[in-house]
């Protein structure tokens, strides 16, 4: 059947990777033709070489309608714990949205600390703590944007794991999972792949050190995890990463990564190009930055905005980065986005958002749809 | 600068007389020019209708004196494109696609795909089929399957 009658069907495709993304999902259900063509991998593909593909920012943010300390004080834990949700920003519109939950969280919200990572046109949300009993969650949920459906992925193996790192590696179907700690509180120096494609985890060779808290960011082409700390130095972060090469199944642990010992690698976020790739990070009041063209050496890139400078949390994409983070404690959280290109100021502009998504941000990352 | 004029002849076999440079921004009326022996009456057409014809003559002409070199002129050139679009009829606006796609004008193909992308904005799954004349050919429980899978949908 043609995907159009009366129109050729590379003509009806170049119509349709031209749809808006959130009408992919009813798009789906028109017929047979149009399921197997957006749902096709050369889709997605014809939409970003035409330049219509987006980047959409998907952070696990907290409700301020549930901010901290409020609700029944007879629950002293629960009551001091905000309700987490996923919300979608599109830089190029402007647009704040909210996705629905995973249909497991959708009573008390997401895990707590679980991790927001983009692969490709799907977004999964890893482990955390389950918010009504405070205990380490294996789960992985996943999220696609064309479908717009949850999915439940294969549980994550091995002990209970929290404050991992966790990266997308950049192949689209790849993300690494690496470090954090155990029900004992133990430091990890294991790492597990997940493919999100055939659903399956894969154990990876141990890291050099183990790393709890570290983080995951891919750089450079390649994954990396940053910082974290042992178990017997609690909180005492190390300045070494450790770079994962593909080609060997091996980790290459790199020295003097971070600029001090102590500093917490939890607003790590890196750019690509300039040959090597900049890496930054919120430092108190200014923006750290270590690119590639300085050779690698931290300096203070730029001011963060007053009212971002506290709880901060920096996502990348493309060649853009943005902030979110308050101007002190029980502030609303305010937005800010800078380009991040060589040689650029990064000059912050504010973003407007509905007061509804002014929460706090423990995790973030993109997609492309 | 080159005035030189080119005849192009509709399936109806009605002229058009343009500027060669707004001729040639069709890739195929550039290959017909170069390769073949003109009609004594103008290069024929045979799958464009005047009507369509017109439309396609009247894109061509405005985007070839109007190259945009700053951002204003960009923004008038767009707001050119979204009153072309405005004033066309869905069944000349599939018409139009495919003269542009026979014709081989990428700029008229992206702005007239884009415009069926856009009708559908808004639509029902059973507005998108009768727009376009689709049949449902999901078997019910297959469309249950697709629902059910859709209702996280979000807007």
């Amino acid at each position: 059947m043609d995907l159009i009658p009366g129109l050729p069907d590379d003509v009806a495709r170049q119509c349709l990777i031209r749809l808006d993304y959130n009408q992919l999902s009813r798009a789906l259900l028109v017929c047979n033709s149009w399921k197997r063509a957006i749902q096709s991998d050369q889709f997605l593909r014809q939409r970003t070489s035409a330049g219509l593909a987006r980047a959409l920012l998907v952070l696990s943010q907290a409700d301020p309608a549930k901010p901290v300390g409020c609700g029944s004080a007879s629950k002293a834990s629960a009551a001091a714990t905000p309700t987490y949700g996923l919300t979608v920003f599109d830089p190029d519109s402007g647009e704040w949205s909210r996705l629905p939950p995973p249909p497991e969280w959708s009573g008390n919200g997401l895990p707590l600390f679980c991790e927001c990572v983009g692969v490709g046109r799907r977004v999964l949300v890893v482990g955390g703590w389950d918010p009504a009993t405070f205990q380490p969650s294996r789960s992985v949920h996943v999220y696609d944007f064309v479908t717009a459906a949850w999915t439940r992925g294969e549980d994550m193996p091995g002990p209970a794991r929290s404050f991992f790192g966790c990266a997308a590696a950049g192949d689209g179907r790849t993300v690494v999972v690496a470090g954090g700690h155990d029900e004992e509180k133990n430091a990890l120096r294991s790492a597990l792949s997940y493919d999100v494609e055939s659903d399956a985890w894969t154990q990876l060779a141990d890291m050099a050190v183990p790393r709890d808290e570290c983080k995951g960011v891919f750089r450079d082409g390649a994954l990396c995890v940053i910082g974290g700390y042992r178990t017997e130095s609690q909180g005492r972060f190390e300045r070494s990463a450790e770079v994962y090469d593909a080609a060997t199944a091996t980790w290459r642990l790199a020295e003097e990564v971070l600029e001090e010992e102590g500093a917490c690698p939890r607003t790590c976020a890196a750019v690509e190009g300039g040959g090597g790739g900049r890496l930054f990070r919120c430092r108190g009041d200014h923006l750290a930055a270590a690119a590639a063209e300085d050779g690698g050496e931290w300096r203070a890139a730029a001011e963060l905005p007053g009212d971002a400078r506290v709880g901060s949390y920096l996502v990348t994409w493309r060649n853009r980065m943005m902030v979110i983070g308050s101007g002190g404690h029980g502030q609303p959280y305010s937005c800010h986005v800078a380009d991040a290109g060589s040689g650029d100021k990064y000059t912050w502009r504010e973003v407007e958002k509905p007061v509804e998504f002014s929460g706090h941000v423990y995790s973030g990352c993109t997609i492309e749809i | 600068m080159s005035t030189k004029k080119i005849t192009l002849l509709s399936s109806d076999r009605e002229q058009f007389i343009v500027d060669e440079a707004v001729a040639i921004q069709s890739q195929t009326i550039k290959n017909l020019i170069e390769d073949t022996v003109p009609d004594e009456d103008g290069i024929p057409l045979p799958v464009v209708h005047s009507r369509i014809l017109a439309k396609v003559t009247e894109y061509l002409t405005k985007h070839a004196n109007y190259k945009p070199h700053n951002d204003a002129a960009k923004e008038e050139l767009k707001n050119w494109d979204v009153k072309f679009l405005g004033k066309l009829d869905n069944n000349t606006l599939f018409d139009l696609i495919l003269a542009a796609n026979y014709l081989d004008i990428k700029g008229l193909l992206d702005l007239t795909c884009q415009a069926v992308a856009d009708l559908m904005k808004g639509m029902s799954v059973e507005e998108v089929r009768k727009l376009f004349n689709i049949e449902n050919d999901f078997t019910p429980e297959e469309e249950e399957a697709v629902r059910k899978e859709n209702q996280w949908a979000f807007d």
